[in-house]
């Protein structure tokens, strides 16, 4: 019965005192702990006359012990020692010498209990970091092998240091640098503009559970939240040659973490105006000696701060990004030595073929039209102005070209004196406008030696041809009709434009 | 037998605390949580949240078969508390428990349990620091959290993630 009472009594005082305990601040709550034990040893007492209490005694050691430490310990041996003194009546020093050796033992099996717990803790907090840090650097280095696509990459990028699934920043920011150019211009970013604006993000974000592809996915469509951001950032231009911590961390090829608001630096300063950004960390790009830009990453919505630990997570990212802009920028070389005339700049013949076998594959029920011009009497230009004074000629004419079509890279150099545009959604009626108006600008044009041309100045023909004229819905067809147009131009007198209509000119 | 009863009160004690502080926190979190949002007048089942700073110890889609093959029901899912005398909640944690070993597979650290609304409040200083700590400590623990975490670490778990991006990368 009485032990009945013992366990119950007990079980209602801990039960009460912990929800109590739980409910206040965490130094209330460990007196209240030791208080709890205290009640515990007295129920004790009182069921059994506190008869041995010399016993019950190591309780409110131990219990000293969890709340306050060797403090709370050495204090629970002094009272508890105090407390069997004024029930007994004598004073028992080799009680108390054994309450001292008990306390020993018992702060030396908590303080390695304890160690044992901080190192576990210690442990999961670096599993965790470099675990996260490692299927982050997994997955975009994955995505970065995977594409060649320089906005993809751009994307990959800073979607990685950002997103809730990469490292967490709240916006990280790429810049170029151009060394031919003397300069470091914004190129793209992710993030808010401020705090607000970033709060009203992540919860569209977190509503929608988006993942990190699913970002990195979100990014390529025209719906961004980033749209504001890019626009001011692509605003930006700074001097490569300047006196800047952006110079400095390429210089120096290691990260830059500073304060923003509290530096003279005049990129930084503005980066501070017009971004509201404080602290932030510059990472450079660059691989093999060539830098490609920055890496700039900030806390703008949550202020928490860049730790060296965060650091060290968005190093490889980084130096992964630079050997992918790397190869990204190989590859656009070798892509413009393949696909471009390198005489006059414009798409060549081989690009012409199969961005019309796309286009016409794309516009099924949709228009499309095809220019083809050639120079009148190039060969009389050649052989009066020589073959040098000839390829100023294409290279003067291409610049003209290009100014004349409503899309630069539809306009391609087909061959010798031979160039071609290609006009999606144009009709032959527009399509010739298009080339009324090249003819227009070509004659309006002064070209070195052009008045010792047959006419008196440079002149070109023109054949338009359009896919829904055609007899046979073919590539090839239309090549063809634009061709006899071009030649139907030449036989009516040259200088001018002609459209096939659909039966033989 | 008065020697018997002091060790049957240490028992007792220490017994009663470890059993009861866990299931206390929760209870008394969860009210303190539920008034404070009553304050700020918001619905904790309204309250949207991610747990897409998760961290997989393992790779994915993983090739160890205990994990490969756990049912969702086999995946553990259980708070992470650092001290069974003062709980705090530090995390969750995900593994799946084998006859032989217990395989940890994800861990989410309550700081990098995302709820946008708290940030916002904290950020324009409607809550404190603590008020922030009790409601994302109410919510990481809640069951239906639990649950969303088990179905996310499942689905992580049984996704092809690698032949999804390859796929989504190769489109034209």
């Amino acid at each position: 019965m009485v032990y009945g009472l013992l366990i119950g009594g007990i079980v209602l005082i801990t039960i009460v005192l912990n929800i109590l305990r739980l409910m206040t601040t965490p130094a209330l709550n460990r007196w209240l702990l030791a208080g709890t034990s205290s009640l515990v040893v007295m129920w004790h007492g009182v069921l059994f006359d506190f008869y041995d209490l010399h016993w019950s005694v190591l309780l409110l050691m131990m219990t000293g012990l969890v709340c306050f430490h060797w403090k709370g310990m050495v204090a629970a041996i002094l009272v508890g020692w105090i407390l069997v003194y004024s029930q007994s009546g004598t004073l028992s020093f080799p009680l108390l010498l054994s309450y001292i050796f008990f306390g020993l033992g018992a702060a030396l099996l908590f303080g390695y209990v304890k160690q044992l717990k901080r190192e576990r803790s210690g442990r999961l907090r670096m599993l965790t970091a470099s675990s996260r840090q490692l299927n982050v650097f997994r997955e975009v280095s994955f995505t970065m092998q995977d594409t060649l696509d320089p906005d993809r990459l751009l994307q990959t990028i800073l979607t990685s240091v950002t997103a809730g699934h990469g490292l967490g920043f709240n916006r990280s920011i790429i810049f170029f640098a151009d060394l031919e150019k003397d300069s470091i211009y914004g190129v793209m970013g992710t993030g808010p503009m401020n705090p607000e604006d970033g709060f009203q993000i992540w919860e569209e974000i977190t509503k929608q559970h988006i993942d990190l592809q699913g970002l990195i996915d979100e990014k390529e469509t025209d719906s961004t939240h980033d749209e504001q951001l890019n626009e001011r950032i692509r605003k930006m231009t700074i001097p490569f040659q300047g006196d800047h911590l952006f110079k400095q961390a390429l210089d120096s090829g290691r990260p830059l973490h500073v304060y923003a608001s509290i530096t003279d630096d005049p990129v930084l300063r503005m980066l501070h105006t017009d971004l509201q950004m404080d602290e932030c960390t510059i990472f450079p790009l660059h691989h093999q000696g060539i830098p490609y830009g920055l890496l700039v990453i900030d806390n703008v919505v949550n202020k928490k701060p860049i730790t060296p630990q965060k650091i060290d997570s968005v190093r490889p990212i980084a130096e992964q990004a630079s050997l992918a802009l790397h190869q990204t920028t190989l590859y656009q070389r070798i892509e413009t030595l393949a696909l471009r005339d390198g005489l006059t700049r414009l798409k060549n013949h081989r690009s012409f073929e199969q961005d019309l076998d796309v286009l016409f594959r794309e516009c099924e029920t949709d228009e499309l039209s095809l220019i083809v011009m050639d120079i009148d009497h190039f060969k009389h230009f050649n052989d009066t102005n020589g073959h040098l004074a000839g390829n100023e000629l294409l290279t003067r004419l291409a610049s003209v070209i290009r100014r004349s079509v409503p899309d630069e890279q539809m306009a391609y150099r087909f061959g010798g004196e031979e160039f071609v545009v290609l006009l999606p959604q144009y009709d032959e009626v527009e399509a010739a406008q298009v080339a009324e108006t090249i003819r227009t600008a070509v004659l309006k044009t002064n070209f070195l030696n052009g008045e010792s041309q047959p006419g008196g100045q440079l002149t070109l023909s023109f054949g338009v041809a359009s896919k829904h004229t055609l007899h046979e819905q073919s590539l090839e067809q239309l090549i063809e009709c634009a061709d006899q147009a071009l030649y139907a131009a030449k036989s009516k007198g040259k200088n001018q434009v002609c459209r096939w209509e659909g039966v033989p000119l | 037998m008065t020697e018997f009863s002091v060790m049957i009160m240490t028992v007792a004690f220490i017994g009663s605390i470890l059993l009861t502080s866990q299931p206390c926190y929760r209870l008394v979190t969860g009210n303190l949580a539920k008034r404070h949002a009553a304050t700020l007048g918001v619905s904790l089942k309204d309250v949207s949240f991610s747990f897409d700073q998760m961290v997989y110890f393992i790779a994915l889609p993983t090739t160890i078969p205990e994990v490969r093959d756990a049912a969702k029901e086999e995946l553990v899912v259980e708070p992470y508390y650092e001290s069974y005398f003062f709980p705090e909640v530090n995390g969750v944690q995900v593994s799946v428990k084998s006859e032989s070993a217990v395989i940890p597979i994800a861990y989410l650290p309550i700081d990098d349990f995302s709820l946008p609304v708290l940030d916002r409040y904290l950020e324009t200083g409607k809550i404190n620091e603590r008020v922030n700590r009790t409601i994302r400590e109410h919510m990481i623990v809640h069951g239906r959290t639990l649950e969303a975490i088990r179905d996310e670490v499942y689905h992580q778990l049984h996704e092809d993630r690698l032949a999804q991006l390859k796929g989504f990368h190769l489109r034209p």
